[in-house]
């Protein structure tokens, strides 16, 4: 008898216990229907870019000699993961290095930000662009005419001295 | 002036013999009833994707119209416009009944639900909640018409399932059902709401809800399953199902489904407003200057808020957890609050 009392007892606190944990959820429901929306409006907001976003990587023009600062050294082409970009440059009689083209394929890019971080001149940066869809596959090949567009007007900033090997050249001469 | 009164006169006016007025009435009354399920469908399924979205911390629809109103009347057009197959292999008359045989009852209910005082009901039946219980089971028959005609394995399951839970659950619904009968002493929709009216110390009013919070609660769970939403929504368990008994169906068969269904939440809304919050008494007599009408309608909607709060917090359930809820569960709990309530009738 008192056996199947307790039974009785335990299965009418476990129903308890079950509206009480309905009553829980239905709480932690409402909280979410009073809480802000995360969904952005998007084509009338946008997102705020967090500082060093990494969107597709851009040749900013210098304001003071109206060009970009690329010296065609062909780092960035090495380094891409993807071997997206092409810079061919060819030697003057003095020994200056002149940058024929430079051109970046945006399908392939992943954005992983190498070839800027390898530029010894810094003329690449990773622009804030994002909206990078196009109605052709021709239109997705960046010339550096608009590389330079992307990258607007922007002062280079002097990358910090940072020897590319460990030890100094006195030490490996 | 009522109904008839605008009939009588357009019709003396018209030259119309006098005898058509009734059936002229009844006809008038039917379609008002039919544009008022279609309005209210279309704008349950906006507030349920509205409410679910917010749920979510999502927006919800709000790109077709003001605040996206007019989302489901463009989703409506779109299924209308959409092309009706019947699968090659399935049971041709059968397949078409049966979204008829689904939608005409859920529609038929509408004939006791009392919208407010008087004549704001299209006929105040003697045994209103003896038909409504009698009415909502005959979907039934339809689902499972469905479900056999599609000649889908995926639809049959489906029906199987939705067979098994409305009928268990049809149990408890008209158990919890019972209690404001016994207390109004009617089956009469309108008289359960007139046992209802008055306050208890000037400030309280005396809905059934006071003495039957346990068999509301049952009439919600019971109500969840009927209408077919979340934690009982296993009879088209998109997950496992593909979408049970409609798999097969598109088009306007299609929409009639969708239809019962929603007309079928309204309507088990507007009953537990009905039997529990007093369905068209205002709070408080100092607040009777708000129409009858609009009280009803406030109360259906917060119950159908509830209803789509609580279809966005819990999981569904499996098949046998549902079933012995049902039957070991609510159904005991129902009987003991029916005791219960003869106990609070034989001391009152």
């Amino acid at each position: 008898m008192s056996k199947a009392l307790r039974k009785i007892g335990a299965y009418t606190c476990e129903g308890f216990y079950a509206l009480y944990s309905i009553a829980k959820g239905l709480i932690v429901t409402l909280i979410n229907l009073l809480r802000g929306k995360v969904t952005l409006m998007y084509p009338e907001a946008r997102w705020e870019l967090p500082e060093g976003y990494r969107g597709f990587p851009a040749l900013p023009v210098d304001p003071e000699t109206g060009q970009d600062v690329c010296i065609g050294c062909g780092a960035c082409a090495r380094i891409c993961p993807t071997q997206l970009i092409a810079v061919e440059a060819h030697m003057t009689e003095d020994k200056k290095r002149v940058v024929d083209s430079f051109v970046m394929n945006a399908g392939l890019c992943m954005f992983c930000g190498l070839c800027a971080d390898v530029c010894p001149v810094g003329a690449i940066i990773m622009s804030d662009n994002y909206e990078l869809s196009a109605f052709s596959r021709d239109d997705l090949i960046y010339d550096r005419r608009k590389l330079n567009e992307l990258g607007g007007l922007r002062k280079p900033e002097p990358k910090p001295e940072e020897p590319v090997a460990s030890g100094s050249a006195e030490e490996r001469a | 002036m009522t109904l008839t009164e605008v009939i009588e006169l357009v019709f003396r006016w018209l030259h119309i013999p006098q005898v058509w007025v009734q059936p002229a009435v009844m006809l008038a009354a039917a379609v008002i009833i039919l544009f008022f399920v279609l309005f209210v469908v279309l704008y349950l399924v906006y507030g349920l994707r509205r409410i679910m979205g917010w749920i979510q911390t999502r927006i919800g629809p709000n790109r077709v119209g003001p605040h996206g109103l007019a989302q489901t009347i463009a989703d409506a057009v779109k299924l209308l416009t959409k092309e009706d197959i019947i699968p090659a292999m399935a049971d041709k008359w059968p397949f078409i009944a049966a979204p008829i045989i689904v939608f005409v009852p859920a529609y038929l209910v509408y004939v006791v639900i009392p919208f407010g005082k008087g004549g704001w009901v299209a006929q105040d039946l003697s045994i209103g909640v003896l038909y409504i219980a009698a009415v909502l089971s005959i979907p039934i028959v339809g689902i499972i018409t469905a479900g056999w005609a599609s000649n889908n394995k995926w639809s049959l399951l489906g029906a199987f399932r939705a067979a098994a839970q409305i009928v268990s659950y049809e149990v408890p619904l008209v158990l919890a059902m019972i209690p404001p009968v016994m207390l109004a002493g009617s089956l009469s929709l309108q008289q359960i709401i007139h046992a209802q009216s008055g306050e208890w110390l000037g400030l309280f009013p005396r809905w059934f809800i006071a003495t039957q919070v346990v068999g509301f609660l049952v009439y919600m769970a019971a109500a969840l399953a009927e209408s077919n939403l979340t934690p009982f929504d296993i009879m088209e368990a998109e997950s496992e199902l593909v979408a049970g008994y409609n798999t097969e169906y598109s088009g306007m068969k299609f929409a009639l489904f969708f239809l019962a269904e929603f007309a079928g939440m309204f309507t088990i809304s507007a009953v537990g407003a009905t039997l529990f919050f007093g369905g068209w008494l205002p709070i408080h007599p100092a607040l009777s200057f708000i129409p009858p009408v609009i009280w009803f309608l406030a109360k259906t909607a917060v119950i159908i808020f509830v209803l789509m709060w609580i279809r966005s917090t819990l999981p569904r359930v499996r098949v046998d957890q549902l079933m012995s809820l049902g039957w070991k569960v609510l159904i005991p709990i129902a009987l003991l609050n029916i005791a219960w309530t003869g106990f609070v009738v034989l001391v009152s």
